[in-house]
């Protein structure tokens, strides 16, 4: 787990830098790295780690990703929406994988001002550096920091190389604040990542308007109403539940997140599903989630599944080889599950259940490339029988459809 | 001093070989298209054997998604994460003969001592076919078969 940690910290150069213009625009948005990260360089599926960027260091990330909520960065639907377009065709984050077989999503930033003491191999120095965003901001390693001038935004050069050693004051001045009245709100860099570091209010706040799907509209039952405890993933009125954040948190660690949010990620469980913006995704997500749960369980974490069950005639009919556990009838057996990985170790708590579950989803069917809806390599019965069981749930959520 | 270099790197060689042979692979088993030739649709679906080198697990066969089977003997033991009173118990075997290779998998739940299900599932591999024969203590048998499908995705009637 350790190795895991220090791996996502790691930004490293890319040889795919040339795809990229090399400098920082005014209008770009700059985040400051609170603790040190290790820079290194990619070489084809190998990284080499060749450096670091020390404490201070600035980094930006292209305005065209910018996503503000009520006139403010939301810098989580920020990564979100760099990721979400990297899927059509731009050169965009990339996952790699490590030595111990996880992988990490990186996204190409240019950094702006590289704290003192930092090292940058010096033929890498102006090109793009490869940085674990997601992982960043989940240890709250980002703070956005206003953008300065253009004429101290550019990087400085020198012979195609960033100065090292050079101080960026404007930067340097605010990690210096003392904070003076903490109970004040503040408007600057860490009031507004603040306000971004809790999922809850995030998902509730309005994104920007624009030409993507952003209202939340959810259609009564007509015929399969939900267990009222599927409302602890998400409501009626979409409001997002307890075991909904967990999920979400899940759904949006590297390795999971270029994948869940891609286009088209639902098939035709959710066919406008690439016109949402990241908040309506996530919510589409959860209400998937949430329908799943509903038929695999009535949203009940404790359900013990049988492997039969008696038809119509009387006759009773083997339905699973194996027992079923929980909201998403994860394998009961241990050693069964152990068979899936690490993901399914313990699923004695909703997360531990959410975590298989988007494991299983990512590696039998994302990750390869397929969606959600794919019904021949899909664990889950309901989404081989989905014209009768999951999409008349999924069609209550109207920005689906 | 030179023989002793040669019998140094000869054992080392010798030792990653035997490293790297620890899961012999399954001669019998080819990859491929598998179409169901019989046994009900839901637990027996037709699926895809890729090859080796795209398996997620050098160390286990995967059949529907379903079931997965141990390429090694082998037992395990482990405390249930949902009720501290139950443990599960597993064995595996494999057997290579000159016309099939066979697979089993039995899995045992145990709480307070005593077994609360037992369940076996037997693979049997051929060229170009594969059967199961799943047997549950508690619950009827039953069985799956597979005939591999020469032209890609070609389904059986029983499909």
């Amino acid at each position: 787990m350790m190795t895991s940690r220090k791996a996502w910290t790691i930004g490293f150069a890319a040889s795919l830098a040339a795809l990229f213009t090399a400098t920082a625009r005014a209008g770009d948005l700059h985040l400051r790295i609170q603790h040190d990260i290790g820079v290194g360089r990619a070489n084809q599926s190998r990284m080499e780690t060749n450096g670091t960027l020390k404490a201070g260091s600035v980094i930006a990330v292209p305005e065209r990703f910018v996503v503000r909520s009520a006139g403010r960065i939301n810098l989580r639907e920020t990564i979100l929406n760099w990721a979400t377009k990297a899927q059509s065709g731009r050169p965009g984050p990339k996952s790699f994988a490590f030595g111990d077989g996880h992988k990490e999503t990186f996204y190409p930033v240019q950094v702006v001002h590289p704290a003192e003491g930092s090292r940058l191999g010096a033929s890498e120095a102006g090109e793009t550096k490869w940085v674990a965003l997601g992982s960043l901001y989940r240890t709250k390693n980002l703070d956005i920091v206003p953008t300065p001038s253009p004429s101290a935004s550019s990087p400085k050069k020198s012979a195609g190389n960033v100065i090292l050693s050079k101080p960026y004051k404007s930067y340097r001045t605010e990690t210096a604040t003392p904070c003076v009245n903490c109970g004040t709100a503040v408007p600057g860099p860490r009031a507004e990542h603040a306000r971004v570091t809790g999922l809850a209010e995030i998902t509730a706040q309005a994104t920007a308007s624009g030409p993507l799907r952003d209202a939340t509209r959810i259609f009564p039952a007509a015929s399969r109403r939900r267990a009222a405890s599927c409302s602890n993933i998400i409501d009626d009125e979409g409001r997002i539940g307890p075991w909904g954040n967990e999920i979400a948190k899940i759904m949006i660690e590297d390795g999971y997140l270029e994948n869940f949010y891609a286009q088209n990620a639902l098939g035709d469980l959710c066919p406008q599903f690439a016109n949402l913006t990241p908040k309506m995704k996530n919510k589409a997500w959860l209400w998937f989630w949430a329908a799943l749960a509903h038929e695999e369980s009535g949203c009940n974490p404790r359900k013990d599944h049988p492997v039969t069950y008696v038809d119509k005639t009387g006759r009773r009919v083997r339905l699973n080889p194996y027992r079923g556990w929980g909201l998403w009838a994860m394998e009961k057996d241990r050693n069964i599950r152990a068979d899936r990985g690490a993901a399914c170790y313990d699923i004695g708590s909703v997360g531990g259940q959410a975590r298989c579950s988007i494991d299983i989803m990512n590696r039998r069917q994302l990750s390869k490339g397929r969606t959600a809806s794919n019904d021949r390599q899909t664990y889950w019965g309901p989404i081989n029988r989905r014209q009768k069981q999951l999409i008349p749930h999924m069609k209550r959520f109207q920005a689906c459809f | 001093m030179f023989l002793i270099r040669r019998i140094l790197t000869a054992s080392l060689l010798a030792s990653i070989a035997a490293t790297a042979s620890a899961t012999p692979p399954i001669q019998h088993l080819k990859d491929g298209f598998y179409a169901r030739a019989g046994g009900r649709a839901h637990l027996c679906h037709s699926f895809e054997v890729p090859k080796a080198k795209d398996m997620d697990s050098q160390n286990t066969l995967d059949v529907t998604g379903l079931y997965r089977f141990h390429l090694e003997n082998g037992e395990r033991r482990v405390q249930s994460d949902l009720d501290p009173d139950c443990e599960f118990a597993e064995t595996n075997t494999r057997e290579d003969l000159a016309d099939r290779t066979e697979l089993a998998r039995r899995n045992m739940e145990i709480c307070g001592g005593k077994v609360k299900s037992d369940i076996t599932a037997r693979l049997t591999i051929r060229p170009d076919r594969l059967h199961i024969d799943f047997e549950d203590k508690a619950y009827p048998s039953y069985s799956c078969d597979w005939v591999r499908s020469d032209n890609g995705r070609g389904r059986t009637r029983a499909d």
